[in-house]
């Protein structure tokens, strides 16, 4: 069990800068998303990592050992490509064998290793069929089976499961989280869909514009996103520009609580509120928290839940998820109060 | 939904057989006339002791077909056949599977097409043109010599023109396209990702060539092969402008009965053992590429 380290890694194709000055460390054993919009640098910077790409500046270290120079082939990585690349013309079994050969296992040591694996991911019996007589799901599982059969000391996975329906999305990103887990390797997951990197992950590192503009773990970079594009990026956001005081921030003259620190009195302060952190009253009940009247302006019913648009004083328009424990709180074109603690108005930079 | 598509089924799919038999229709009828009918009349003719001519009227005869064991030297002239086609389709083999390499892997856009062009170039030329132009190359005291000359001090003649290696290069240089043309094709549906799998679990360039893009492209590479081989084992225009006296081959001996011995049906039947002898090659060779998965 080895982390991985980036030091200052900028790389850039021609004249586009791709990567600035990353720098980040994947502990031993955890599993961590890189999150970005496409052109971020997630797929970029996985590829520096596995040795497919060499950076311009800073380096990379694997358990400790500088491999910034080191070919592919001896890194002992394992990766997992969005289309699979398996070997077309290769049996599943003979895919599974190909990195144990490289590596001198050979043999009935090798097939057993290889079968094992594969009855890991729990395709045992589908040894002598061939990549184009497997459905995309049982594809994936060859091509995980193919990384991790060879003992690696990093996995890493490129958009894996992207290619795959929702359905079989879900069921494979509990498999992968229980191989993980099993096999207790540390493990890199590029990924866009942000649903999939909270659940699966233990640390997050959201990417935008070749720098990694937060990490942490799922809940502390949800619950408390520092800029605002980790705030929309990660989950759904409504932002309120408001001007720093000394006990909170004025949003159209109304006072707005936070638990967060605040600039000096004055200046310019960007507030964000999670949608489901606030409440709906038809009253202006006596919430101690922060609140905002706002008029409905359309109802998204979802059976569960429902979303609720709308529009407070000065025409900020606001999102609000609800659950439907009774009937939906609130008509349209009904006068509302908002409610939410202080602790959920985060500051976020603009 | 289900229902309904079933019950749309049979319609289009009559008008899509008959779309596609209108489109095939003016194949077959061309090949039905240029190929089926000559190929007739020659096997009519291989089969008669003489050309029929009014007053020496023919007889029918399987004597024709015999010519192998009659005039034992024509195995001599079959075996520089099939050498021949061997040395060219493997030369192409190996010079062509590496630029079809290169062009599908390292060379992108503009000098992609800048280069596939100077490929196609052969294709351009006349053949006839390309083979005499060799002649001046190869001769002695030719560009080549003069060329060598210039580089290597004391260099005499190289003494190619009207040897077996001067054929297979006249050879090589108007086939080779077709072999780049097939092996890119194959090589270029490579996902480059698997090139990338195989080096992440610690295959270097050698275990990649031969265990993923060799056998992944080997469909491509044997099709060129087969584009290759035949018409060269039955060339005559190059054996006989670039091999002179050594250049005697299946090609220009039936070539020979129709334009300098009348003997058309010798011609005839010699031309149609070679197209047995072909068509029992590559079926062997197609039932033994069949068997090859299941072992």
């Amino acid at each position: 069990m080895v982390g991985v380290d980036v030091a200052g890694v900028s790389k850039g194709f021609g004249a586009v800068p791709v990567l600035d000055d990353v720098s980040a460390a994947f502990a031993p054993g955890m599993l961590t998303s890189l999150l970005g919009p496409s052109g971020s640098g997630k797929t970029t910077l996985l590829r520096i990592i596995a040795g497919f790409e060499t950076p311009d500046r800073g380096s990379v270290r694997i358990g400790g050992e500088t491999v910034t120079d080191t070919p592919v082939w001896r890194r002992q990585i394992g990766m997992v490509f969005q289309s699979y690349a398996l070997f077309p013309h290769m049996t599943v079994l003979q895919n599974v064998l190909f990195g144990l050969h490289r590596r001198g296992v050979r043999g009935t040591d090798a097939i057993a290793r290889a079968r094992a694996t594969l009855d890991l991911v729990r395709l045992g019996g589908f040894e002598a069929r061939r990549p184009a007589q497997l459905s995309g799901g049982q594809q994936q599982r060859v091509a995980l089976a193919r990384a991790i059969v060879t003992g690696p000391r990093v996995l890493l996975l490129d958009e894996p499961l992207s290619a795959l329906d929702r359905r079989l999305r879900q069921e494979m990103q509990v498999e992968l989280r229980r191989i993980q887990r099993t096999l207790n390797l540390t493990t890199i997951f590029v990924t866009h869909d942000q649903e999939e990197a909270l659940t699966l992950s233990d640390t997050v590192a959201i990417l935008d514009h070749g720098r990694i503009v937060q990490s942490g773990a799922p809940a502390e970079v949800y619950e408390r996103p520092r800029s605002r594009f980790a705030a929309s990026f990660l989950g759904d956001a409504n932002f309120l520009a408001g001007t720093a005081t000394a006990d909170g921030v004025v949003v159209s003259g109304r006072l707005l609580r936070t638990a967060d620190p605040l600039p000096s009195p004055g200046s310019a302060v960007t507030l964000a509120v999670r949608p489901e952190k606030i409440g709906l009253d038809t009253a202006d009940s006596a919430a101690d928290g922060n609140t905002l009247p706002a008029i409905v302006q359309q109802i998204i019913y979802a059976g569960a839940a429902s979303t609720f648009l709308l529009a407070a004083e000065d025409g900020t328009l606001l999102r609000v998820f609800a659950q439907n424990r009774d009937v939906p709180a609130a008509a349209l074109g009904q006068r509302v109060v908002l409610h939410w603690a202080p602790a959920h108005s985060v500051v976020v930079a603009a | 939904m289900p229902a309904e598509r079933h019950a749309a089924g049979p319609r289009p799919r009559r008008t899509g057989t008959a779309a596609t038999a209108a489109l095939l229709a003016p194949t077959y009828l061309w090949l039905a006339v240029a190929v089926f009918l000559p190929l007739a009349g020659m096997l009519y003719f291989s089969l008669l002791t003489g050309v029929p001519a009014p007053h020496h009227p023919a007889a029918f005869t399987a004597e024709n077909y015999l010519a192998f064991v009659r005039k034992p030297y024509l195995l001599h002239v079959a075996w520089r056949s099939l050498a021949l086609g061997l040395w060219t389709t493997g030369l192409c083999a190996l010079i062509g599977w590496p630029a079809a390499l290169a062009l599908s892997r390292a060379v992108r856009g503009r000098a992609r097409d800048a280069i596939f062009l100077l490929t196609i170039l052969p294709f351009w030329t006349s053949g006839l043109v390309r083979v005499l132009s060799w002649t001046m190359v190869l001769a002695d005291h030719g560009l080549l010599d003069r060329a060598l000359g210039a580089v290597i001090p004391g260099w005499r003649v190289s003494d190619l023109l009207y040897t077996f290696p001067a054929i297979v290069i006249g050879l090589v240089h108007a086939y080779l396209p077709y072999m780049i043309l097939t092996c890119y094709v194959s090589l270029a549906a490579i996902d480059p990702a698997l090139i990338e799998a195989a080096r992440g679990l610690g295959a270097r360039a050698p275990v990649i060539f031969a265990r993923i893009l060799l056998p992944i492209s080997l469909p491509g590479l044997l099709s060129g092969a087969v584009l290759i081989f035949v018409p060269v084992i039955g060339s005559f225009m190059e054996p006989r402008i670039l091999g002179g006296r050594v250049g005697v081959t299946m090609g220009t001996v039936i070539e020979d009965q129709f334009t300098q011995a009348f003997d058309w049906p010798l011609g005839a039947a010699l031309s149609f053992t070679m197209l047995a002898a072909v068509l029992l090659l590559f079926g062997v060779l197609y039932g033994a590429s069949r068997l090859r998965p299941a072992a």
